[in-house]
């Protein structure tokens, strides 16, 4: 299966926010329905998988990974995320096992 | 190791020279005899033989694991350092009622300095002869990411800690601890 991918610095922001987007900018929550989800769809469609590149931001909160991955699985299933999205992660290796526990908590 | 090597042999020349002068002058009692034992000389190599490679063997052996266990011991206190720091960053925000911006990168900064710290002491621990130990590290990753979770979990940056929030983050801060503690003192006793 071939990649498609999408860096959070490039194609969101370098300063990730809080969860909801009535709490500020760069929400987690405004991630997922005007990037995430939308390219999530293409890469279904197009049969491929999407590559997230989390490098040379200052930094992911609890709150935003929860609501934008979290949030993702809420909507689209846990385990068609997992088939779907492969992650990128040298600045913090550790955040690809994080989101992978948030995405399987959210269906439970 | 060569240097204390060649130490020994030179000692044990000496001593063995000053037994065979002694001898040849019957000093203290000794004599010289004049034919060989085959059997005892052959006795002796092999006795000197084992007595120096289980010396040198052990030693070395030892000397490389103390080693390992103190470079362990040095990335585990690296990683009490950095949560010991962003549980001081939380306790100002938590007292000055807000998170500002300047204090959630210091939040989110510190974090990343204990997840990357502690994904450098995995690597160490698998590389080294106390890999065993690497069972227990899953129990650290998990109160590292409870520690995260309680950290900036819930409307972080937004809202400021309330003082439930804040016993959590301590709770969840000295799991963290005795589990990095532990590994510490089991690194340092390892055998």
């Amino acid at each position: 299966m071939a990649n498609t991918n999408l860096s959070v610095a490039r194609d969101f922001s370098i300063t990730p926010g809080p969860r909801a987007q009535e709490e500020g900018d760069f929400s987690g929550e405004q991630f997922l329905n005007q990037v995430l989800l939308p390219r999530f769809k293409e890469a279904v469609d197009a049969q491929m998988r999407l590559l997230v590149d989390l490098d040379g931001t200052e930094g992911y909160a609890t709150s935003f990974l929860e609501a934008a991955f979290g949030g993702l699985a809420r909507k689209m299933g846990a385990k068609k995320v997992l088939s779907v999205l492969t992650f990128k992660s040298e600045d913090e290796p550790f955040l690809v096992d994080e989101i992978t526990k948030y995405i399987n908590d959210a269906e439970r | 190791m060569k240097g204390s090597l060649a130490r020994s042999l030179i000692l044990l020349a000496l001593v063995y020279s000053l037994a065979i002068i002694a001898a040849k002058e019957k000093f203290f009692g000794l004599t010289l005899k004049s034919e060989l034992d085959p059997v005892a000389l052959g006795a002796l190599c092999v006795s000197i033989f084992i007595a120096f490679f289980l010396q040198y063997f052990f030693a070395s052996r030892a000397g490389d694991l103390r080693a390992e266990k103190n470079l362990l011991i040095e990335d585990q206190k690296e990683v009490l350092a950095f949560a010991k720091q962003c549980r001081n960053i939380l306790d100002d925000c938590f007292y000055a009622g807000k998170i500002d911006s300047q204090s959630k990168q210091k939040i989110l900064s510190s974090l990343r300095n204990i997840a990357n710290s502690l994904e450098h002491l995995d690597g160490a621990l698998r590389k080294s002869q106390c890999q065993e130990l690497g069972a227990d590290f899953q129990n650290i990753k998990a109160s590292y990411y409870l520690f995260k979770q309680t950290a900036t979990g819930g409307n972080f940056p937004t809202t400021p800690y309330t003082a439930t929030m804040f016993v959590q983050q301590d709770k969840a801060y000295r799991n963290l601890r005795d589990h990095l503690q532990s590994l510490l003192f089991k690194t340092n006793r390892f055998q």
